[in-house]
């Protein structure tokens, strides 16, 4: 592949041994990809592991090495031996790390946990990274511009970045965008590169999603039945607002390996549906109608369980008019079942400070900043989870074997009020 | 026992030979692998409750979450890990999971993998040469296989 005399002195350690270690990764990524020339980026994004990953024990390491850490599996350089971590200069905001001061004080977490996740915590800081502590970074000020290259991970991050705000980004896992915040360089290959965001499929919706749930279980349907490619929305009469296309962006990226799409008339490079195909020729026309969103939520819901033990909203992480549609549904409310309600920092700053999180704590809900359950380690002694995220109800069973219940904030709500879980009626 | 030789693109350079464990659906990773067990653990994937530590993992395509290439990667970390790759359509997924998984890896192939080799079949990688030789168990004759 083609380097150029700069990426070649960072290859051969003439900028030190972690930009060598992070661009031979990175060429090498490339290689198996068939890319023939990296891309400069100054915008990454991604979750960095800290000493409470079972990996450490797994892997008897120091859980306060983080250099090692970082080395091995956390930013990810893939090296058997510990690297010096420089300051990151490239732009780079963590997604998460561990669990959040929330999550700690809800699973009465140990010293030991709590030292942990501070120290971490503090090494960032120092790395130099921004402590976005969400998996939307976009919603709380990371948001790159149309036609900016960059390197996210994080699946609902990385649609949204392409299909709503425009820029470009790939699914990078934690090694190439670990490594791309220390080299400054991301393979070119795939959605940076114009032809390769034209849509492939056609999506014909014939039944209005009218909430952010509903569009999820658009993205769903239709992602389960494109499994790889660009789905192209057409037929949408109404303008979707942000939670919808985080909502529908996380869906497509759950069932199939979808990191971009369009919505005719509404994201930006869909002006048109001959736009949005920009001279492809659909592969497919999938229609979406009653049937099919019914379709998806009896996918995903484990019928047999009528009891809840607990309801999670937030994923991805809500946003502020999340929670404030969320506050209004709860008004006057009291929840018997724990309700966890999953946000960034700054968003939970702006619940405060909008007077939501007081309506929400008075009805027995919780907030948990920084994280979530499902990567931090989700609670073992609850058997059924109620959601209204696709995407939380499409992987928690992989992970922790608990059942689902999927529904909609209301129903969500009423379950977390009586411990049962209705149908919604229609 | 029939043989079948496939040619396309080294991905990750070096040569693998073992059973193979053929995923023809898209394959997951984060929330979908026991790492320590290098087994797949997706409900209701065609190989929920299969091992693929020491075999050929042959699969049409990554999906899910970026977690993917260090679901793997961890497996590989555990002593679990495949001992090489054969992928139908590459993507970043992938990529990024065969150099973290450190094991020859070959991609865009002349026939569809995931139709030529089934479950339990001899797979032989010879990444630097660009093919594979597959070794059938079934006896089944592939239509419009080369001899």
């Amino acid at each position: 592949m083609y380097l150029t005399d700069v990426e070649k002195a960072m290859l051969n350690g003439e900028q030190g041994q972690a930009k060598a270690v992070a661009m031979d990764l990175l060429v090498r990524y490339a290689e198996a990809l068939g890319a023939e020339r990296m891309v400069k980026t100054n915008s990454c994004a991604f979750g960095v592991i800290g000493g409470q990953h079972p990996m450490v024990k797994a892997l008897h390491m120091d859980p306060y090495d983080f250099d090692a850490m970082y080395s091995v599996f956390s930013l990810d350089l893939d090296t058997d031996k510990t690297i010096k971590i420089p300051q990151l200069t490239v732009q780079s905001a963590c997604t998460l790390s561990g669990c959040s001061d929330d999550y700690l004080d809800y699973i009465g977490a140990s010293a030991d946990l709590r030292k942990s996740q501070y120290e971490g915590e503090e090494y960032m800081r120092k790395t130099g990274f921004m402590l976005t502590q969400t998996c939307a970074p976009y919603l709380c000020g990371v948001m790159p511009v149309k036609g900016e290259h960059c390197a996210w991970c994080e699946s609902s991050a990385i649609i949204y970045l392409n299909s709503v705000i425009g820029a470009r980004t790939n699914n990078e896992g934690l090694a190439a965008t670990g490594s791309a915040a220390i080299a400054g360089r991301i393979p070119y290959f795939g959605l940076h590169l114009d032809e390769e965001r034209r849509g492939t499929h056609l999506i014909q919706v014939e039944r209005q999603p009218r909430t952010p749930f509903e569009w999820s279980l658009l993205g769903y349907y239709a992602g389960t039945a494109v499994q790889i490619g660009i789905p192209v929305i057409n037929g949408i009469n109404e303008t979707p607002t942000t939670d919808m296309l985080k909502a529908i962006g996380a869906a497509f990226a759950t069932a199939g390996a979808i990191d971009m799409f369009h919505v005719v008339g509404y994201t930006p490079e869909a002006l048109n549906l001959e736009h949005a195909f920009g001279g492809n020729k659909p592969v497919d026309v999938i229609k979406f109608g009653e049937k099919e969103l019914q379709w998806a939520i009896d996918k995903l819901n484990f019928k047999e369980d009528a009891d809840v033990e607990m309801v999670m909203l937030g994923c991805p992480n809500y946003s502020i008019s999340e929670i404030r549609y969320l506050a209004k549904v709860l008004e006057n409310k009291k929840v018997k079942i724990p309700l966890l309600v999953m946000t960034a920092n700054s968003t939970k700053a702006m619940s405060d400070f909008s007077g939501y999180t007081k309506t929400i704590e008075a009805a027995g809900g919780r907030f948990i900043r920084g994280g979530c359950p499902l990567t931090s380690g989700a609670p073992t002694n609850i058997k059924v989870l109620a959601v209204d995220s696709t995407k939380l109800a499409h992987y928690t069973p992989g992970l922790t074997m608990q059942h689902m219940r999927l529904g909609t904030v209301e129903q969500c709500v009423n379950a977390a009020v009586t411990g049962k879980w209705e149908e919604e009626k229609r | 026992m029939s043989q079948i030789i496939l040619h396309g693109r080294k991905a990750i350079g070096g040569s693998a030979a073992g059973e193979a464990i053929v995923s023809v659906e898209p394959l997951g990773g984060f929330c979908a692998v026991n790492a320590a067990e290098g087994r797949i653990t997706e409900r209701g994937h065609e190989l929920e409750g299969q091992c693929f530590a020491g075999k050929i993992l042959v699969f049409s395509l990554a999906k899910g979450s970026s977690g993917w290439s260090g679901a793997y990667q961890a497996a590989r970390q555990l002593g679990k890990g495949p001992t090489g790759l054969v992928v139908k359509t590459m993507n970043t997924r992938a990529a990024l999971g065969a150099v973290l998984m450190r094991v020859p890896t070959m991609t865009d192939l002349d026939q569809d993998p995931t139709k030529v080799i089934e479950n339990g079949d001899w797979v032989e990688i010879d990444a630097e040469n660009g093919c594979i030789t597959v070794t059938k168990q079934s006896g089944r004759v592939i239509s419009g296989a080369p001899e």
